[in-house]
């Protein structure tokens, strides 16, 4: 034994130094090497078995090179092959764990790469039957936008309508010509003036109204639960009801189910037509009690509804005031099954919209995070800075770098005098002139007598449609249409608030010019001038719209209708 | 290189304490060096006709590619590393014991 281990430089250092201090050191170092270096390169549980390997190797051989008892070292060898096969089959099922993850990543990978040309092959389909051809998608946005057949649409369609307003105001000025005062002579170098500044604001008026019309075609393709807010007469009820036409063309099956707190009936063309359910209650003739028995009555069939279903809760602001002073307890139930609807409802197809006036979370009776869980989107117009001012303030929705002040100035450059915010783009943009489906200006608050997006046809109508001359001059394109001087003296919201008085005679009733002027605080404030007013008033008197019960004294008149 | 060649590896080396253990049972139990000497024949035979295959397939005989060495259900090479194991297990031990 010994002469054997004499020629073997292994046997000769176990024989000699496997004893000594120095070598016991030098092993146990290369040792902790071996192991670091295994650690390194095997996870733990392999790291193990290798050294379950190593041991069983040693426990195997070094009793046989030490010339250990035969006895002893046969066990050892025993247990040492017990401990190899062990660890061998264990390092086994090691490299079979490593080879099935591996698979399975492969499959995975696999199974993207499936999924990912099913979706391709989806959006290039959806694209061929819609547009005819499939986009380029490496072309950038703006100018998919611009190949995009849908999107010429809008510019012409401005076009058509600068064109249709010129030729209206040009057919009602011969008829005109007798009593027309020098005031409205030397309006038309004013109107031809704004030509360029027209033209400037159409295009980037074309530009907004093409992002926004995108926008909307999103949000009513891909439905979420939000909230509409918006300074009174902002136009939410005009931009929800367009909405709610585009959400029943991509989705048909969607039960729509109105909330509308006002009652007004001339607001109800924004849901006819559209809504499945529609439920009106005149919010402030009827007593709180009436009111949330009102809201529960709705609530409780809205959640009766079986399938997709999107609830419009109209006039929240005061509604819910309403709800929350008189029955608490629903009303928390209420803010439960929003929360659920927020968060659960995607995926039921249940979604709530929400319209108010404003955004601060007190007033919707929720906390920010609460409210925060619908979607926000927000409406301001130049008509009442006051108010978008205040709206503006609130953390509702992020203001753009420059402030409030570029916020004011989108409304400035929109055909409507309006600006949206919208949680699709997280951005502020100038809102482009939408059909008003109600039937009903509230910024002339007057009475569509056509379809909004339909052009007057001057020859069609013979008799002067004074209704029809005044909204054409308060809809025209201007960047601060409320503040240009417009025709007999009045600015455009004179003339409505006028016209809004008088509309609200009874045909054959008497009334006076002082009367109405007394009655405006708007007019009253202005100090609109009697004699613009009387002018206004002889144009209404040549047009049969009203008849002067006296006419050395034009002060009093009857309201013969058709305004 | 995998955790698959040093478990090949661990299962082979069980060739080799085999023919260890079978020597140190035969110091104990002399009787065990027949079954020593028996397989000692087994392997000579089968290195002789490992040999022989070898030759045959060199020159291309057909009944060569016939003979299969198929041991432990591995192939030719595997089952040789087996055999060679076990008689390297088993004379190590005996140039150490005796």
């Amino acid at each position: 034994m010994s002469g054997n281990s004499v020629g073997n430089p292994l046997m000769q250092l176990l024989d000699a130094d496997l004893n000594s201090d120095r070598n016991r050191a030098i092993f146990r170092f290369l040792l902790a090497k071996v192991a670091t270096a295994i650690r390194y390169v095997f996870p733990a549980r392999a790291t193990a078995c290798y050294s379950g390997l190593v041991l069983g190797f040693a426990l195997t051989f070094i009793p046989i090179a030490k010339n250990a008892p035969v006895r002893i070292t046969l066990m050892l060898t025993f247990v040492g092959a017990g401990l190899v096969a062990v660890s061998a089959h264990e390092l086994d099922e090691i490299q079979d764990d490593i080879d099935e993850v591996k698979q399975q990543k492969e499959r995975d990978r696999q199974l993207r790469l499936y999924a990912d040309t099913e979706a391709k092959n989806k959006v290039a389909e959806t694209n061929l039957l819609r547009h005819g051809y499939e986009l380029d998608k490496s072309l950038p946005r703006e100018l998919q936008q611009l190949v995009a057949p849908s999107d010429g649409e809008p510019v012409r369609v401005l076009d058509a309508d600068r064109a249709a307003f010129d030729a209206a105001v040009t057919a009602v000025q011969p008829k005109q010509q007798t009593a027309q005062s020098p005031s409205v002579e030397e309006q038309q170098p004013q109107l031809s003036g704004d030509h360029p500044t027209t033209k400037t604001t159409t295009v980037a008026a074309a530009h907004s109204k093409n992002n926004f019309t995108d926008t909307m075609q999103h949000i009513a393709q891909r439905l979420v639960s939000m909230t509409v807010v918006g300074v009174p007469g902002a136009g939410k009820g005009m931009f929800v009801s367009n909405l709610l036409r585009l959400v029943r063309q991509h989705h048909p099956q969607l039960h729509i189910f109105v909330m509308e707190g006002k009652g007004d009936e001339k607001e109800a063309g924004y849901w006819q037509g559209v809504a499945n359910d529609i439920r009106s209650i005149q919010g402030l003739d009827e007593s709180p009690l009436n009111i949330v028995s009102w809201i529960n009555g709705c609530l409780e069939d809205f959640k009766a509804v079986e399938g997709a279903k999107l609830l419009i809760f109209d006039e929240v602001t005061y509604l819910y005031k309403v709800w929350q002073t008189t029955e608490k307890e629903s009303f928390e139930d209420y803010i439960q099954y929003k929360i659920g609807l927020s968060s659960m409802g995607d995926s039921l197809q249940n979604y709530i919209w929400e319209i108010g006036q404003v955004s601060n979370a007190k007033d919707l009776g929720v906390t920010a995070g609460i409210r925060s869980l619908l979607k926000p989107i927000a409406i301001v117009s130049n008509h009442d800075r006051r108010a978008a001012n205040a709206l503006l303030g609130t953390k509702f929705v992020p203001l753009p770098e420059e402030g409030k002040k570029a916020v004011m100035q989108m409304c400035d450059l929109s055909e409507c005098g309006r600006a949206v915010y919208d949680y699709v783009n997280d951005c502020w943009q100038s809102m482009p002139q939408l059909p008003n489906l109600s039937g009903f200006d509230r910024d002339t608050r007057s009475f569509a007598t056509s379809e909004p997006q339909e052009p007057p046809a001057p020859e069609a109508d013979p008799q002067p449609n004074i209704r029809a001359d005044l909204e054409r001059l308060l809809s025209v394109e201007t960047p601060e249409p409320s503040r240009a001087p417009k025709r007999f003296g009045l600015t455009a919201e004179q003339i409505s608030e006028v016209q809004k008085r008088i509309s609200s005679l009874q045909p054959g009733a008497i009334s006076s010019v002082k009367n109405i002027r007394q009655n405006s605080r708007l007019l009253r404030g202005q100090k609109i001038m009697q004699s613009d007013l009387a002018e206004l008033f002889a144009y209404l008197a040549e047009t049969q719209a009203i008849e002067w019960l006296a006419a050395n004294d034009p002060q009093d008149f009857r309201y013969l209708g058709g305004l | 290189m995998s955790h698959r060649l040093a478990s090949k590896f661990g299962y082979y080396s069980l060739s080799g304490f085999a023919g260890s253990a079978l020597v140190q049972l035969a110091v104990i139990w002399p009787q065990t060096w027949i079954a020593v000497g028996a397989l000692g024949v087994l392997t000579v035979i089968y290195f002789v006709f490992l040999l022989v295959c070898i030759k045959g397939v060199l020159q291309g005989k057909r009944w060569a590619g016939v003979l299969n060495f198929n041991l432990l259900g591995v192939d030719a090479i595997e089952s040789t590393a087996i055999v060679l194991l076990f008689v390297v297990g088993g004379l190590w031990t005996c140039l150490e014991i005796l």
